[in-house]
């Protein structure tokens, strides 16, 4: 059997009230008939407590040549949350989140803290978050499963701004640290300084222009060590509405350490995305391209451009049902590498919003052809292959053309006042032209919260 | 610079190739006949090899699971292709190197696939998380509780994206993060629409009065249908009414844009296209001008004066094209005529 489904099956409870002596009681008469508004900003600190239980199950199915290799991972875990937030008010705020799982195949643990500043007109001046997580695999082998702790830290300030523009300077460190470091998880530790200018507030028009600059270091294969300087700017108008426009650019500049071990190299990210009213809908189009350009082409690091696009058309509004229905293309161009392809698809989706029901379902069909695909006489059996024959074979990168599905679901119900379900299922299957190439990716979880 | 610690990871390839050296010379003492396959096999193991240290350095460079266990499942497959060899098994020895082969090719395309997964999820997690603060800060300001919500549901899909990112499944990680940023924009245009508190109520007070104008348009030539259809506009203004009481203000905007829709309806099919009626209509908007006339002379409303104005030719050309027969055009004139109407009213209240 060729597929690969995770299930997810998650059963949350979520308990809310006077954890605390700082306790907040929403006042039920403060919410109007629009069930929108709610009197009175929260006059203390709030704290929530949240108890989780839930079943996990993965199943991962990859052709070998002549037989598929099944990993299956099941797992069932129970969870506890803490949340609290400062009152919303005074210029200093503040929120902490805590949770741990436990489950028979992971635990994790996350602590999560930020504090904002505020000036006279309530604009954040000043954001400090900092975040811990560590995951520890119960069942673990070489490559796949190391115990590991992340540390994040985000400090943001803005020393200027006037009544449409702020400057915002960002310092980020990051660290990953496995408890098993291996050839495939490598420590490492960055830290970041980026300058913006940016638009403020939410008018018609956006924009924002900025550098950056990063260091990352691998303190086991300190060859490998980088810095990265980039520059980056976003221009938006229309916002959500039928006529919109989007665009994003960045271009980093990635300096290895030893250029022997891994090339430098410069990566460009563009996205344009437009909607454009015609009749009773609206032209849909998105465009991305990527680029990588090596100093110097050798082994796994050669130049490549990937391009994906976007065109249809679509109706609807955003807070009701809209559909839409187009083509999508994808073109990977690395030169004379065999991993060059051709991608093209048909891509529809419909979603919808209301108090009650939310969800979206995304269906696309298509095709992917490579350069140089495999042809099937490769593929003879075992039995008829003689090892003197194996020569011409050695050389040929295996890749061959296939059909695609990727199917999409995600559905959010609220089941009376306190339940809510919300679920969500991936499938992706491929149909090669060799049948022994066949594989599939699935993705599926379901959780029930309940909230008093 | 390598540190000490790398030099303790461990390198299976190193003691592959100590193996090779043995299986060379085993492959050497093996006789003549099948010494020309021996060597092609050799060197087929030996490339193996070779693409398995290249597929190793990309994988190594993104946080791809899925390349990672096949990688894994590649070098256990190569290590088995070398005990077969040693074995003199030559025939199994291939086939199971030729296994290890295909799990290389799959790995290196999972690894190149999230390389740049990875680095259009890293930007856009980034632009997520910058919006997401503003939305809820704004939010919270706001006490908006219905974009509260949905920020929270936001808040978890990304949630969920950076755990498949984790977890090493960039792409799906780039799927849930579009989700995120599709209830982020949601979220967004509700503080954009907010309505103010008691808007909705007058909504649907707007709405009950354009239900009764359209009654009193209709008159007496109001056939069955439109009549029907007018019942399913106030059946659908009072479930909006009855939504917005139990807190369901989403539903309830669904049920007003139906009733409007089909007061609409109603309006277009209560009036058949023949000349009598077209002319009881003519009738009934002169009447109803004649009523609002002393409200516009007590009116500033430059709008008002001007929509009235309009409203009066367009009964003019529904006069006139009645005069030559020319029925639907008449019929078309005088509906536009009332519409304007309805506008001065709305100016004038």
């Amino acid at each position: 059997m060729r597929f690969l489904l995770i299930l997810g099956v998650a059963l949350a409870g979520t308990v809310s009230g006077p954890a605390s002596a700082h306790a907040l009681e929403i006042p039920t008469s403060g919410r109007d008939s629009l069930g929108q508004w709610t009197a009175p900003p929260a006059p203390k600190a709030h704290w929530n407590l949240r108890l989780e239980t839930g079943l996990d199950a993965l199943v991962h199915t990859y052709p070998l040549a002549v037989s598929d290799t099944t990993e299956t991972v099941i797992e069932a875990l129970a969870a506890v949350a803490v949340s609290g937030r400062s009152a919303r008010r005074g210029a200093n705020r503040w929120e902490l989140q805590g949770s741990a799982s436990l489950g028979d195949e992971l635990t994790r643990q996350r602590l999560e803290g930020v504090f904002r500043r505020l000036d006279s007109g309530r604009s954040t001046r000043l954001r400090l978050a900092a975040s811990l997580r560590g995951r520890q695999y119960r069942h673990s082998d070489e490559y796949t499963s190391s115990d590991n702790l992340e540390t994040r830290t985000d400090l943001r300030l803005v020393p200027w701004q006037n009544e449409s523009t702020m400057f915002e300077s960002r310092l980020r460190g990051y660290l990953q640290h496995y408890g098993s470091p291996s050839e495939l998880e490598v420590n490492h530790r960055q830290v970041g300084l980026a300058m913006t200018l940016r638009s403020r507030g939410w008018s018609e028009r956006s924009w924002s222009a900025g550098l950056l600059g990063s260091a990352r270091s691998y303190p086991d294969s300190a060859r490998i060590d980088r810095h990265t300087w980039g520059a980056q700017a976003t221009f938006e108008r229309g916002g959500q509405a039928d006529r919109r426009i989007r665009v994003y650019h960045r271009t980093d500049r990635r300096l290895v350490r030893d250029e022997t071990a891994r090339p430098s190299a410069w990566i460009h990210l563009t996205d344009l995305e437009f909607a454009i009213p015609t009749g009773v809908g609206r032209i849909l189009g998105d465009l991305q391209l990527e680029g990588w350009l090596y100093d110097r082409e050798e082994g796994a690091y050669f130049d490549s451009w990937r391009t994906t696009a976007f065109a249809g058309y679509g109706r609807g509004d955003l807070l009701s049902t809209r559909w839409k229905l187009g083509l999508a293309g994808e073109r990977f161009g690395a030169g004379e590498v065999p991993e060059s392809y051709t991608q093209f698809g048909l891509r529809g989706g419909v979603d919808a919003y209301d108090d009650q029901l939310s969800g979206s379902l995304t269906l696309e069909v298509g095709q992917r052809l490579y350069d140089e695909s495999s042809s099937g006489t490769e593929t003879a059996t075992t039995a008829s292959l003689d090892v003197a024959g194996t020569t011409d074979y050695l050389d040929e990168y295996s890749n061959t053309d296939f059909t695609y599905w990727e199917i999409w679901l995600t559905a959010t119900w609220r089941l009376g006042d306190h339940f809510t379900l919300d679920a969500m299922a991936n499938y992706e299957p491929e149909n090669h032209t060799i049948p022994e190439d066949d594989s599939a990716l699935g993705y599926a979880t379901l959780r029930l919260t309940w909230r008093p | 610079m390598i540190s000490a610690t790398e030099q303790r990871i461990p390198r299976t390839a190193s003691w592959a190739a100590a193996v090779f050296v043995l299986l060379l010379g085993l492959l050497i003492g093996a006789g003549t006949s099948y010494a020309q396959d021996q060597e092609q096999l050799r060197d087929y193991i030996e490339r193996t090899s070779e693409l398995m240290d290249w597929a190793r350095e990309l994988v190594q460079d993104t946080d791809n699971a899925r390349s990672r266990t096949v990688l894994a499942e590649a070098q256990r497959l190569q290590v088995r292709s070398i005990e077969l060899a040693t074995q003199n098994r030559p025939l199994r020895a291939y086939e199971t190197a030729r296994r290890a082969r295909e799990a290389i090719w799959l790995a290196v395309r999972l690894a190149r696939e999230a390389m740049n997964q990875e680095e259009q999820l890293r930007v856009r997690a980034d632009r997520f998380r910058e919006v997401f603060d503003e939305v809820r800060e704004r939010a919270q300001e706001a006490h908006h509780e219905t974009a509260l919500t949905i920020l929270r549901q936001s808040e978890t899909q990304a949630e969920r994206a950076r755990e498949r990112y984790l977890q090493g499944d960039a792409k799906a990680g780039v799927e849930l993060l579009e989700q995120a940023e599709q209830l982020l924009q949601r979220a967004r245009r509700l503080l954009q629409d907010a309505p103010r508190p008691g808007r909705m109520e007058n909504e649907i007070e707007r709405t009950r009065k354009l239900i009764e104008g359209a009654r009193e348009r209709l008159g007496d030539d109001a056939g069955r249908e439109s009549l029907e259809r007018l019942d399913d506009a106030r059946n659908f203004l009072n479930r909006a009414a009855s939504q917005l009481a139990q807190g369901h203000p989403q539903r309830a905007r669904h049920a007003l844009e139906r009733s409007r829709q089909l007061i609409g309806e109603a309006v277009d099919s209560g009036v058949a296209p023949d000349a009598e009626a077209i002319r009881r209509q003519i009738e009934r908007w002169d009447a109803r001008a004649t009523r609002l006339d002393p409200l516009l002379e007590g009116s500033n409303s430059d709008r008002a004066h001007r929509t009235f104005r309009r409203a009066g030719e367009d009964r003019s050309d529904a006069a006139t094209h009645l005069a030559a027969g020319r029925l639907l055009r008449a019929l078309r004139q005088i509906r536009a005529a009332h519409e304007k109407l309805d506008q001065v009213e709305r100016m004038l209240r």
